[in-house]
């Protein structure tokens, strides 16, 4: 017993996250069963058949998102990274950008009587030309352009360490003295160095696509649906057909997302080969900055204009095609949101932030507290790998199922777990560069003098990653509260976070009570990062 | 060949390298010498093209009799080994090599093999570069130079990391290609044992 204790003791750490480890194991082991189990291979391939039109769609429509967003990614990261006055902390900015006011904002810019046909209205008179919603090229052009350019900021912030990492400026001086051009140090050997580095990112994104809700239902083709739509209709759906049809849905979308990854990391490869054996000497010396430039203003700019026309629709009273401004103007759309949904704004808030610092806490314990740090990041590293790679409908799906089975915990519980679990690895993530980037010669100096472990945690490492931990919390605090898949199958909406409310809102509510919610949805975020940042403007440790 | 004309090198308001000239000409080889931090580094850079930050140039370059100042690093005609010059670690031994051919050409590979074999290291041509030590790495980066083919040449350090029987093979290996290409050779080096010509060497 005494040696059961001290192995406990002595290996707490590992104990913890085995827990964790045996948890998801478990939900993906659930699923798994409950797939092949319940699966009718006739029902499948009917299915399969019926949906080959949403299948292609659902595939085609992110790999080229995928694609599109990494090319995005890279030219504004190389403008970015040769541009010495840059600032990081507008991009995390950009990313705190909640996914559902996002989509909501591109339909009110390419609507009918959107704010790009106003525009349009005004030059050309009313001719403007029809977007499709039938799930063709026009539509599907929509959604890929909107999802490529929404992950966008999230891969260039990573993009950019790794271009410092991989030592970028050196590799070109490199190529420069060897006689080739910028175009060639750019194209030949620093775009593929960076690709290669970038392959974890990419997946995020691709498992992302292939999961996400609120792209594929608000910008996604309509008939038919993609994939992640009908997956979540047959969720919901009580007719007996329906519900069996997720069985299939579900593999469909494991088999689509395995073959999206395939098809990306075999395209990157020959990518890479094609690209190191070429020599673009006569390119003089283009470096694609303006590209880059070009890019990164658009970027931007959609971001901005999405967030001054949802404000605008906040409080516009009416608003009539095709002027550009509104007529009259009021806070109703606020009123009815504070009166109506003000207690679950700050529950939400609450939720996000307790779940973010316990999240932060259930890191740095797990590091601080453990002997050997290299074993434990590789375990939380494939901890994050399992629950990252598997698309969140489906872990959710069976995360749920889970609950039904066991009825021992609640449901708030098991939604505030499936909270829980999509922050850790955001949290790993970031906590890990910040402990690579701490200078390894404190912490000896301290184990020299005969300081504690603890002592030298709350004396030195606290102090130094102070701002790094407020960012942390920052992205976990964002992440937690624009989750939204947990209050449709976790719970069935039983419960849900702002963020729910906001899209339930959107597809029932008045314009103007959705555009309020929209631009109240985005203020916690952006306020914590605006505090953040004027603190690594004004308090350097 | 490469002339150096007035060459003036400053950090802030310390003077590094004052009023230098120097003419090298074709299959000559010089070197350069001077205490730590007297510029040496720096010299090389400008003359490559590659001007820091921090300091301020003045003077002209001029290769084959014609300035270069105003050209950008890959047009100079000037190539450079650095002190820690970087392998591309996704090209392996021999992609290295080819990636610094100035022309692809039928007989490319033979060529980068035989002075692989020169240097006894053609068991490592389709290694990853990751995986050469120290030693290896910085033989491979002389032969990818080498096999540049370059007009004028500036090495930073070349012999460093070295045992000493490898850097006589190295050494014997380096003169004799560079002596074969005519080529314009600046070195910068710190051990006597290193210096090619007693007659050709520039102090700072």
């Amino acid at each position: 017993m005494n040696g059961l204790r001290h192995l406990i003791k002595s290996n707490f750490s590992y104990w913890i996250l085995l827990v964790l480890f045996g948890v998801i194991a478990l939900v993906i082991g659930n699923i798994c069963y409950q797939v092949i189990s319940k699966l009718d291979t006739n029902f499948f391939l009917i299915h399969f058949n019926d949906l080959l039109t949403s299948i292609s769609i659902t595939f085609f429509n992110n790999i080229i998102a995928t694609i599109l967003a990494v090319i995005i990614a890279f030219l504004i990261t190389n403008y970015l990274y040769n541009k010495k006055s840059f600032k990081s902390s507008f991009l995390i900015i950009l990313i705190s950008f909640p996914h559902i006011s996002y989509c909501i904002g591109i339909i009110y810019l390419f609507a009918t009587s959107g704010f790009f046909a106003r525009l349009f209205a005004l030059f050309y008179g009313n001719d403007i030309p029809f977007i499709s919603e039938r799930g063709d090229a026009s539509s599907s052009l929509i959604y890929i352009i909107s999802l490529a350019l929404r992950e966008v900021p999230f891969l260039v912030l990573i993009g950019l360490s790794v271009l410092k990492k991989i030592n970028a400026l050196q590799i070109q001086k490199q190529v420069l003295v060897l006689g080739h051009s910028n175009l060639s140090a750019l194209l030949c050997c620093i775009f593929p160095i960076w690709l290669k580095s970038m392959t974890l990112p990419i997946l995020i994104i691709v498992t992302f696509c292939f999961s996400n809700y609120e792209f594929s239902s608000i910008l996604g083709p309509q008939f038919p649906h993609m994939i992640n739509v009908k997956i979540i209709d047959s969720w919901y759906s009580t007719n007996f057909n329906l519900a069996r049809q997720m069985n299939s849905l579900i593999i469909i979308t494991i088999l689509s997302s395995i073959l999206a990854l395939i098809t990306l990391y075999t395209l990157m490869q020959i990518l890479i080969g094609y690209l190191k054996n070429q020599k673009f000497l006569g390119f003089g010396n283009y470096n694609l900055f303006s590209l880059g430039k070009i890019f990164y203003f658009i970027v931007i700019a959609l971001f901005m204009i999405i967030l001054f026309v949802t404000s605008l629709l906040s409080i516009s009273e009416s608003w009539f095609f095709p002027t550009i401004m509104p007529s009259s103007f009021s806070l109703r759309g606020f009123d009815y949101m504070v009166s109506n949904y003000l207690w679950l704004f700050f529950s939400s808030i609450f939720i996000s932030s307790i779940i973010s610092i316990l999240c932060l806490l259930f890191v740095v314990i797990l590091i601080e507290t453990s002997k050997d740090t290299k074993n434990i990041y590789k375990f939380l590293f494939v901890i994050s790998l399992m629950i990252l790679v598997i698309p969140q409908n489906i872990m959710l799906i069976s995360i749920a199922n889970l609950m039904e089975q066991l009825t021992l915990f609640s449901v708030s519980l098991w939604f505030y777990f499936s909270l829980f679990i999509y922050i850790v690895p955001y949290t790993y993530f970031m906590l890990k560069q910040s402990y690579d980037d701490l200078n390894p010669q404190y912490i000896h100096s301290s184990d020299i003098l005969g300081i504690t472990r603890f002592k030298s945690f709350f004396l030195i490492k606290l102090p130094m990653m102070f701002n790094d931990f407020l960012l942390i919390f920052g992205v976990s605090f964002s992440v937690c509260f624009y989750q939204f898949l947990q209050g449709i199958i976790v719970t069935k909406g039983e419960r849900g976070l702002f963020n729910n409310e906001v899209f339930i809102l959107f597809s029932g509510e008045s314009i103007q009570t959705a555009s309020a919610g929209s631009m109240m949805n985005f203020l916690p975020a952006a306020l914590i990062f605006m505090i953040i940042s004027l603190r690594y403007r004004y308090v350097r440790v | 060949m490469l002339e150096c004309k007035n060459l003036n090198i400053y950090k802030e308001d310390i003077i590094l390298i004052e009023n230098k000239s120097f003419i090298i000409q074709k299959s000559e080889i010089y070197t350069l010498t001077g205490m730590s931090g007297a510029g040496k580094s720096t010299l090389l850079k400008y003359i490559c093209g590659i001007e820091q930050k921090s300091f301020t140039y003045k003077g002209e370059i001029l290769i084959n009799q014609q300035s270069v100042n105003h050209l950008p690093t890959n047009q100079r005609g000037v190539r450079m080994i650095f002190q820690n010059d970087l392998l591309f670690p996704h090209m392996n031994v021999i992609e290295n090599l080819l990636f610094a051919m100035p022309l692809k050409e039928k007989n490319n590979k033979e060529e980068a093999l035989t002075l692989l074999s020169q240097l006894q290291l053609d068991h490592l041509s389709y290694k990853n570069i990751n995986t050469l030590s120290g030693g290896e790495y910085s033989r491979i980066c002389l032969v990818r130079m080498i096999i540049n083919k370059p007009n004028v040449l500036l090495v930073d350090e070349p012999f460093n990391n070295l045992d000493k029987k490898t850097k006589n093979i190295t050494k014997d290996f380096f003169y004799k290609n560079i002596s074969e290409m005519n080529c314009a050779t600046l070195i910068v080096s710190h051990n006597l044992e290193d210096i090619y010509s007693n007659d050709k060497i520039i102090k700072l």
